[in-house]
């Protein structure tokens, strides 16, 4: 008997394998599609010899290898964040100028470079106009360096609520989408579109965060995913995530019911902001922190020990620090002294000694000990330190020699003290007369030169072949002169020599008489009066008749500061620069790297998934002609049966 | 393969070769290879010393250009007043041959105060706001001239004996400005020398005055001790104290029968009892004021009395004065600058003016000025006196000018010294220069070669992809 199910099996069989290839081919540039296949097996009757009676559908079954899927969304995750931090430091780098026109380090040069000019001209207005300018441009240069690693930080922050609201938004779809493939699948069907949907979701999760499965991401409804730790997505109900900043003030994420903010995941576009947020936007604000402070603290630990050209103060008004702790001071200020010297109209000079100790003291105590100076007056006033000198008096902070010895003479012989220390210690020397006699014609009469230590520094001849008057010169550049007179064996004087007459920092911290205001990059600034009247620049060490402090402020430039590493101020910018280039590098080779990767991953899931055009014809040209062949059947079995009827009839 | 497969293969290399074209066209635009650190981090930090070194080093080539402007103005300065100094040293050497009268010397002197005044004006000369002999205070005149009329009659350096010097390279500073008291001053002290008659010579101390000195040697009393002959009363005449020439120990010798009476063996000279103010001498013209009226009557035959006459003496003209006290070392101050003469008292022997001369301590503008007043007779001297000292003076000018052509030799030695620092470092600076730019600098023929390889993989990933694009099963089924 002709059989006609066989023939209506294998029509519907290439009826549903034709709307597959369709759907197939329709979906071949479609982001995410994967191929479906269909297995059609053999339908076996119900007789003893299980004759086949045609064809059915088993399966309709979503090309997907599973790894292949998993590692492409690891790439995503790393791919974003590499991705995210390339761009940010990118943008950072191009920021700082080309390699040849580096404007920051160009300031540095310039500054130091004006510095070392003026010393060649150390009265010359047009020169220190030029240093003043030079600190200028400096500091604006380090106040934009700053403000675009401040701006840049801000963007990252916004950045990252964005693409939390975005993981938010996918984690929502994806429990959506888990709540439909659950009654879609009921009946043993693959909701293939729902999961294709589902993993276009996660690519794109993969991307911003890093995404863990509970099981396999191909899992059904009861699909658990985690971003790190946090919990975002649980069967059919999905978790937010929020962004805030730890008690650290790190940015950080929580799961959206605690404010458990946590700054160290890393991996997608999410990691990346909080990496960028967290270690290296501020890595390397604190590097040019760093830098511009030390520029800061070197520069103003010289320049108050100066004077201009106009000589001693007779007022000067720090920075506003208020009275508080010197330890909450922002520069650094270490137990140590600093010296004051007030000077009257005649010329005599006292030089007082105030001692910090920032464990202890604050400001109002530091300030009470100044105003306690004779012909001094010292007090806090809107938060600024304001020293003044009374009428007929200045004073100042400069290393200089003393005119003479304590006391004016040793023995009968009045002595003088002239010349510049270029020791690098603050040192009392002891002046001792070994013999007695008279300077300059007792025989064997000599002078020896002791330091702290007590160490014999230098001895003099000053008995007979001395002529009283005539300058003895040590060898740290101190010139000592003793008059007529007779002195006695063991006759002395001491005279104080400083290297440094701020031992403490705490002028500097204090604002006074400074070169640069503020602390940090982002707040340096030349001291306003300074600015208006460059002749307030502290050039000289004595009574501004030398220009030693210029010198020293040039070698600044020059100097090796432990502080940055034992590297130059320049050379610290270079490092930097150069560093964040090496990043920059680094992550455009990991970049490269990874997009082969993903590109190969991809063409793997491409062969796996993707929909080859010309095979789905080939399948379509099949299925067509079997469809045609089963028409065919069924019409020679309908002839078949006409023939039948025929001959019954 | 399927079609995403393709484009994606497709749209990735095409990516990858625009990258490559657009970092080919920023090297050809700019011309350099390394535009910013991440191009070649390693290469950009060489790149970076590089050009801040030659940030650096220009500096310091602006600077050597101040020194050596400094210099060089002094030098011409320096070469001025040595030329200066010959014509005077050449015009000191006539007058001091004893053939020019007075008037001639006095026309001598006014040659010797033009010269003064246009050496004082050379030294003092201002250049681009900064004056070159003044050590480190180079914006005050080196030396602060007083006038009496229009005559210079002192000049005081009142510059700074600290040189200043200016940073010339890493490490290296060099001065451009010179402490004018120390070239136009010597400072090789000898032991002064006394050119006078009074007897005074030097001590056995140190001296520490400078240059010259006048040592003014004043009567102060005259004492009177009878040693032999018959008990006898004499006294000093009323003049003795103003007009005595006679210091220290010297003896009167009285013949009270001849009715004379000789100092040191000098000439007699008679007396009467109405003689009060007796003026008696010695062989070498000191002289002493007796009051003979007070002898005592009636003696006879040879009396023999000791006389002493103490001294002060100065050094500043009078402003202060100490009693000679006749020992080997005698201190003598100069109250306006405390510096000290030390003098050996034991010989004087009479009252006068010690011209003292300390060798080695000379300054020029002193030179001249003395010079200038010993010609033109400002000076309590005789003509004799005059010729001597104005060798000396000749003398004391080969000094000084003998410090000015070291100073002359100094600051070209310094000059060429920084000179060849400048040649040093504009090489070293070169270098620089040439380094970064080899180490920036594109390469644009290699760039040519890679511009045209990326190109042609561009163009061929294009056709491909078209031709694998365009083939399909679908043209071949009817």
């Amino acid at each position: 008997m002709p059989n006609f199910s066989i023939g209506l099996s294998g029509i519907q069989v290439s009826q549903r394998a034709l709307e597959l290839i369709g759907a197939n081919i329709a979906n071949a540039g479609t982001e995410g599609y994967h191929r479906q296949d269909l297995t059609i097996v053999p339908m076996v009757g119900s007789s003893a010899d299980n004759d086949v009676t045609g064809a059915e559908v088993s399966t309709v079954r979503r090309a997907i290898d599973q790894l292949t899927e998993n590692q492409l969304l690891r790439q995503q995750t790393l791919s974003g964040q590499t991705n995210e931090e390339l761009s940010t430091l990118q943008l950072i780098e191009s920021s700082f100028g080309d390699v040849s026109a580096n404007r920051l380090a160009g300031s540095l040069e310039d500054f130091f470079g004006a510095l070392r000019q003026l010393a060649a001209q150390p009265n010359s207005p047009a020169l220190q106009e030029q240093v003043i300018a030079a600190g200028q441009s400096l500091g604006a240069q380090f106040r934009d360096a700053s403000a675009f690693l401040r701006n840049a930080q801000e963007d990252v922050r916004l950045q990252a609520e964005d693409m939390v609201r975005q993981v938010n938004t996918l984690t929502g779809e994806i429990a959506d989408i888990n709540a439909q493939i659950g009654p879609a699948e009921a009946g043993g069907a693959i909701a293939g579109a729902l999961r294709d949907r589902r993993g276009q979701c996660m690519t794109e999760l993969a991307a911003l965060v890093d995404i863990q499965s509970s099981g396999t991401t191909e899992a059904g409804a009861d699909q658990r995913l985690y971003a790190w730790d946090i919990p975002i997505v649980a069967g059919m109900n999905d978790k937010a995530i929020q962004v805030g900043l730890d008690e650290n003030m790190d940015l950080g994420l929580s799961a959206g019911d605690y404010d458990n903010y946590i700054g160290s995941y890393r991996g997608g576009k999410l990691g990346a902001m909080l990496s960028l947020a967290n270690d290296l936007l501020p890595g390397l604000a604190d590097k040019l922190d760093a830098l511009a402070g030390q520029v800061i603290t070197e520069v103003n630990r010289l320049h108050v020990q100066g004077v201009g050209t106009g000589g001693s103060f007779s007022e000067l008004v720090g920075q506003a620090v208020g009275s508080g702790a010197v330890s909450d001071l922002a520069c650094d200020v270490t137990a140590g002294d600093f010296y004051v010297r007030v000077t009257d109209a005649s010329g005599l000079c006292v030089r007082t000694r105030i001692s910090v100790d920032p464990a202890t003291d604050t400001v109002a105590d530091v300030v009470a000990r100044l105003n306690a100076v004779s012909n001094l007056s010292a007090n806090i006033a809107d938060s600024c330190v304001r020293v003044s000198a009374d009428v007929g008096y200045t004073f100042d902070f400069v290393p200089a020699l003393p005119a003479s010895v304590d006391g004016g003479t040793i023995g009968a012989s009045a002595v003088q003290i002239t010349g510049l220390y270029s020791g690098s210690d603050n040192q009392e020397y002891t002046f001792t007369v070994a013999g007695a006699g008279t300077i300059g014609v007792t025989e064997g009469l000599s002078l020896e030169v002791h330091n702290e230590a007590g160490e014999l520094v230098q001895t003099f001849n000053i008995g007979r072949g001395y002529a009283s008057g005539d300058k003895l010169t040590l060898s740290n550049g101190i010139e000592i002169a003793l008059g007529a007179g007779t002195v006695a064996d063991g006759d002395e004087g001491t005279c104080l020599a400083l290297a440094n007459s701020d031992t403490s920092g705490f002028l500097a911290a204090a604002g006074l008489n400074v070169f640069f205001t503020g602390s940090s990059a982002q707040t340096i600034g030349v001291r306003e009066d300074l600015a208006e009247d460059p002749s307030l620049l502290a050039g000289s060490v004595g009574q501004g008749q030398d220009q030693q402090n210029i010198q020293r402020l040039a070698e600044v430039g020059q100097a090796k500061l432990n502080a940055l590493g034992g590297v130059t101020c320049s050379d610290y910018f270079t490092n930097m620069v150069t560093n964040l280039g090496q990043e920059v590098a680094t992550r455009q080779v990991r970049q490269t790297a990874l997009d082969s990767v993903t590109q190969q991953l991809e063409n793997q899931r491409s062969t796996i998934s993707g929909v080859d055009v010309n095979e789905q014809t080939i399948q379509l040209t099949i299925y067509q002609r079997m469809f045609q062949s089963m028409a065919r059947f069924l019409n020679i079995q309908d002839q078949t049966m006409q023939y039948l009827t025929d001959i019954i009839s | 393969m399927s079609w995403g497969a393709i484009f994606s293969n497709t749209v990735t290399a095409i990516q990858r070769q625009t990258d490559a074209l657009t970092r080919l066209q920023e090297q050809v635009s700019s011309g350099n290879r390394i535009n910013r650190p991440s191009d070649d981090p390693v290469d950009a930090s060489r790149i970076m010393n590089l050009l801040g070194q030659d940030q650096t080093l220009d500096s310091y080539l602006k600077n050597i250009s101040t020194v050596t402007t400094d210099l060089d103005q002094g030098a011409t300065t320096l070469q001025h007043i040595s030329d200066l100094l010959t014509n005077a040293k050449g015009l000191l050497t006539q007058a001091a041959s004893g053939t020019y009268s007075t008037t001639q010397r006095e026309l001598v002197g006014e040659q010797i105060n033009e010269i003064l005044e246009e050496v004082v004006a050379s030294i003092n000369q201002e250049s681009l706001g900064r004056y070159v002999f003044s050590g480190a205070s180079n914006t005050t005149a080196p030396y602060l001239v007083e006038r009496s009329g229009d005559r210079i009659v002192s000049a005081t350096y009142q510059g700074s004996y600290q040189k200043m010097p200016v940073p010339v390279a890493p490490g290296v500073a060099q001065s451009g400005v010179s402490v004018g008291a120390e070239i136009f001053g010597c400072d090789e002290r000898r032991s002064p020398t006394f050119l006078g008659s009074t007897g005074a010579a030097g001590g056995s101390g140190t001296s520490s005055v400078r240059g010259d000195a006048w040592l003014s040697i004043t009567h102060e009393e005259t004492t009177l001790t009878q040693t032999s002959g018959m008990p006898t009363t004499l006294a000093v005449g009323a003049s003795s104290a103003s007009l005595d020439t006679i210091l220290g120990d010297h003896t009167v010798s009285i013949d009270a029968d001849a009715q004379t009476v000789r100092l040191d063996g000098g000439p007699a000279v008679s007396y009467t009892a109405l003689d009060t103010d007796l003026k008696v001498s010695n062989a070498d013209g000191d002289c002493v004021y007796l009051d003979m009226s007070q002898l005592t009557a009636g003696i006879s035959g040879l009396v023999e009395v000791a006389v002493h006459a103490s001294a002060r003496l100065s050094i500043d003209d009078g402003q202060s004065s100490i009693l000679a006290t006749f020992q080997d070392n005698q201190m003598v101050t100069d109250s306006r600058d405390g510096r000290v003469l030390c003098v050996n008292t034991t010989g004087l022997t009479r009252v006068g003016v010690e011209a003292v001369r300390v060798g080695g301590t000379y300054d020029l503008l002193g030179t001249l000025i003395r010079a200038r007043d010993l010609l033109n007779g400002n000076q309590d001297t005789g003509d004799s006196d005059v010729s001597s000292l104005l060798i000396e003076e000749t003398q004391s000018l080969e000094e000084v000018m003998s410090g000015v052509m070291g100073g002359l030799t100094s600051l070209g030695a310094r000059a060429q010294g920084l000179e060849n620092l400048r040649q040093s470092i504009t090489s070293i600076q070169g270098n620089a220069k040439d380094r970064a730019s080899e180490l920036q600098g594109a390469d644009i023929a290699t760039i040519a070669a890679e511009l045209a390889r990326v190109q042609t993989f561009y163009e061929m990933i294009l056709t491909s992809s078209s031709k694998i694009m365009n083939m399909s099963l679908l043209d071949y089924l009817r």
